[in-house]
């Protein structure tokens, strides 16, 4: 078998950080091949380096046997590399098949004139190939941020390159989706393109991949056939020890009610929910997308009105209209759409942790931030959830997706909270980092915060919650206590192939 | 409210002429409207150009000197290169200022509202050398004045010119691979960067549109006033910007509205040429247009402020507790 890619010495440093150094490994053609590591461990810096996004300070790249030299991202294409990044990069103003064709718009000769019908049935005609359902021509704005992902794995395959990248394409996607992005990976498998697939969910990784490489700190580990391996095998390697009881967690007990929904509605995403949390109590939320789970999260922090029912905390009927009213009722929240709007991207480490809770680190007079409690915090949450930065000043921007997830869980942690909303909680981070926030999310329930968790990951709600909500269509479809959690009979509610206890009714 | 957004500045219009027509029938007579209408020929075409760069996320503050250099270069070559190769020449030497901005906005990575500040200094240095600071005219060939005087099929040239321009704009802006690209830009342009797109590329073309409109325009004004000196069109930018943004042009970028831009002119000329036939002076003049133009904005914009504020809210998920 021939290489379709070889990394020799490759070696790149940002200020402050090395973030690869002397990096040797290669792809065969025709492989899927998975790269792991933990958060900052450098893939995706590696990964821009193929795609022109990075110049490496020192090394060099053959693509089939060739050297090339990538300087910038027509570079990249030209050598068959498609990229799906981890962050979503795309033009919201500009439709679906103007995003996914952008650089490929079929014209008229003569007038260059952009043939519309022609771009629409070539997307469509993509679609169809791989079997994505979207409007060609709804606004990327107006998508939700799995279908989002969806448009830029349409982009990848749009250049119809022979050796494509996805950076955790799986981080917003649920189940069915994920499986669709299965059959998407056979088809260019059977068709001869390489691929090389970054994900933190090791399940995937066995599903998959033929081989893996592991990174650790910018440093090569190793690469493993998958079938020598298992899965503690590999987390050994990323993390250079083993991670025990990842998935346990003692359940506390509950205490009062502290929200309760009360025939909650908000036309047209969901309708007439009924349900409580306890102080204690973890509540996973499970259901595929646009079943509105994610609106469910706005209206509670009030970043959408409802139209219907009530809010109830503590037993006192809570208006929250604004978030502002949700964090003065003790309800934080924490984003699942990180880059767009979980972090101030330019402002620093500790200014992104501090920011909400500002008021409590000023001096007597409120007027300066005592810098000294400042670093206090940020050198507890440091420590706390093993954050990694360059300096404290460093902008949040450059730190690596997992580390930015953990500042965004780590700001909502700082604040006082009551009810805890999480939407993907543990999206793109690695398991050492998991396995910690899992221990927190514990930590908290015991301290008597109600927990809100919405995720896609099923052994994740599973093995966290307290109890599973399971929706569809805008409808509870089902109620799972502990005893009665497997990952079939959530899929089952959450398809509406059956309804289960809470089923709240109406026609669907 | 997406009715706002999209059709409010055409009801404004129509609001505006109503009044005017109420208060003074003089505005509606034929011979009027074709003069408002040439009278907004040189601001509106500038502006179609500025709705291009304001889309892709430029702002172009140095047209005001590109005006003056126009006219000087006009009335200094038309008696040696004849009316069609000063024309040329304008042209020529407006793309070259035009890909000078594009240049230093790309290659060195300065923002395009400080670097046209720059170049708005630098080119009207440059023009009042060039002229030694001395007026010049062209009464003695009066042939020039065929651009903004002369009629075809019974309409003024300026008219003709101006609707050429924007529906080509409109065209380019949503029919071709250049227009996609410019609001791609606009809307985000790191990921238009990773996307392929040739961003430098486009940019340098945004700004050679600006430069070349903005040498129509003040050909325009040389023809209809015969005279071009170095201290003309100041302000000009600011006048185009005006009609870009009451056109509904977004000023995060990725949006244009060419027609909104076109309407937006004609509405401010309409205000001036209504108000001077009312007789009323200039400073309440300035005062009123400041006013309509803070209301229209107020009115126009309301969809969009929601929109934001909703985005604002998501973005900052953590709301604003230090108020
Ligand atoms: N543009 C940048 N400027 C400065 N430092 C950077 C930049 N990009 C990445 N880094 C740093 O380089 C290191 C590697 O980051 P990278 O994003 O490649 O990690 P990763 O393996 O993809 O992690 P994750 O799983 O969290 O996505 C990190 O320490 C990160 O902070
Ligand atoms: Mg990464």
């Amino acid at each position: 078998m021939t290489k379709a890619v070889e990394i020799v010495k490759i070696t790149k440093t940002f200020p402050g950080v090395k973030a690869l150094s002397n990096v040797e490994m290669s792809v065969k053609t025709g492989e899927v091949h998975a790269i792991v590591g933990e958060n900052g461990a450098g893939k995706s810096t590696l990964m821009k380096i193929l795609g022109g996004v990075y110049r490496p300070d020192d090394g060099q790249i053959l693509i089939h046997g060739k050297a090339v030299v990538i300087k910038d991202v027509s570079d990249s294409v030209e050598c068959g590399i498609s990229i799906i990044y981890q962050e979503l990069n795309l033009m919201p103003e500009l439709t679906v098949s103007e995003n996914v064709f952008i650089t490929e718009l079929p014209k008229m000769k003569a007038t260059g004139i952009v043939r519309r019908g022609e771009l629409y049935r070539k997307t469509r005609a993509l679609m169809e190939r791989v079997n994505i359902e979207l409007n060609p021509d709804s606004l990327v704005n107006d998508l939700s941020v799995s279908e989002k992902q969806m448009v830029e794995i349409l982009k990848a395959l749009s250049h119809d390159s022979s050796i494509i990248v996805m950076d955790e394409p799986t981080a917003a996607l649920s189940n069915v989706e994920v499986s669709k992005l299965y059959s998407i990976i056979e088809t260019l498998k059977a068709r001869g393109k390489t691929i090389i697939y970054i994900s933190h969910r090791l399940k995937e990784i066995f599903d998959i991949a033929d081989r893996v490489t592991v990174l650790r700190d910018g440093s090569f580990v190793a690469t493993k056939d998958i079938k020598s391996l298992t899965q503690d095998d590999i987390v050994r390697l990323m993390v250079g020890r083993s991670v025990e009881n990842f998935y346990n967690r003692d359940h506390a007990t509950f205490g009062d009610t502290v929200i309760e929904i009360d025939h909650l509605s908000c036309a047209p995403y969901f309708q007439n929910l009924s349900f409580s949390v306890r102080s204690g109590e973890v509540l996973g939320i499970a259901g595929l997308m646009g079943c509105g789970r994610e609106e469910l999260a706005k209206v509670l922090y009030g970043l959408l009105n409802r139209t219907k029912g009530r809010v109830l905390i503590n037993g006192i009927p809570t208006e929250v209209r604004h978030p502002r009213e949700a964090l003065r009722a003790g309800i934080q929240f924490v984003t699942e759409d990180r880059k767009d709007s979980g972090i101030f991207p330019l402002m620093s480490v500790k200014e992104n942790l501090s920011i909400n809770i500002i008021k409590k680190l000023c001096n007597i007079f409120s007027l300066l931030i005592n810098t000294e409690k400042e670093n206090r915090l940020l050198e507890s949450y440091t420590k706390f959830m093993n954050l990694k930065y360059a300096s404290d000043s460093q902008r949040v921007m450059f730190l690596s997706g997992g580390n930015q997830q953990k500042v965004v869980l780590a700001r909502a942690l700082a604040g006082e909270c009551r009810v805890l909303i999480l939407l993907e909680p543990t999206r793109g981070i690695d398991v050492g980092a998991k396995a910690e926030i899992y221990d927190l999310l514990g930590n908290l329930a015991k301290k008597g915060i109600a927990v809100i968790m919405i995720s896609s990951d099923l052994p994740e709600l599973i093995t966290q919650s307290d109890r599973v909500l399971v929706m569809f269509q805008g409808q509870i479809t089902g109620l799972l206590e502990r005893n009665e959690m497997d990952e079939e009979r959530i899929m089952q509610y959450a398809t509406g192939t059956h309804f289960g206890e809470g089923f709240t009714g109406g026609a669907l | 409210m997406r009715f706002w957004e999209k059709y409010g500045i055409y009801l404004i219009a129509i609001t505006t002429l109503i009044i005017f027509t109420i208060l003074t029938p003089n505005v509606l007579s034929l011979s009027n409207i074709v003069n408002l209408l040439v009278q907004t020929s040189m601001v509106a075409i500038a502006a179609a150009g500025m709705t291009f760069a304001i889309t892709g996320g430029a702002f172009d503050l140095s047209i005001g000197s590109i005006l003056a250099v126009t006219t000087s270069v006009l009335c200094k070559n038309v008696p040696i290169l004849g009316i069609f190769g000063a024309i040329v020449l304008a042209l020529s030497v407006g793309a070259v200022l035009g890909v000078m901005n594009g240049l230093i906005v790309t290659k060195l990575r300065i923002q395009t509202f400080v670097a046209t500040l720059a170049t708005q200094i630098i080119y009207r240095g440059g023009v009042l050398i060039y002229t030694q600071g001395r007026d010049s005219d062209l009464f003695r060939y009066l042939d020039i004045k065929v651009i903004a005087g002369g009629r075809v099929l019974g309409l003024p040239v300026p008219i003709w010119i101006t609707f050429t321009v924007f529906l080509a704009g409109y065209m380019i802006y949503k029919h071709t691979q250049f227009g996609m690209w410019v609001r791609a830009i606009g809307s985000n342009e790191e990921a238009a960067r990773i996307s392929g797109i040739k961003v430098d590329r486009t940019i340098i073309v945004i700004f050679v549109i600006t430069a070349v409109t903005t040498v129509i325009s003040g050909t325009i004004y040389t023809s209809q006033l015969l005279t071009g000196n170095g201290r003309l069109g100041v302000g000009f930018e600011l006048e185009a910007i005006t009609a870009t943004i009451l056109g509904g042009t977004a000023l995060a970028g990725g949006k244009g509205k060419f027609w909104g831009t076109l309407t937006a002119a004609i509405i401010l000329a309409l205000m001036k040429n209504g108000m001077n036939l009312l007789g009323v002076q200039d400073f309440y003049q300035r005062l009123a247009t400041g006013l309509i133009l803070l209301l229209a904005l107020s009115m126009g914009v309301v969809s969009e402020r929601i929109q934001t504020r909703g985005n604002r809210a998501t973005r900052n998920q953590s709301g604003d507790t230090n108020e």
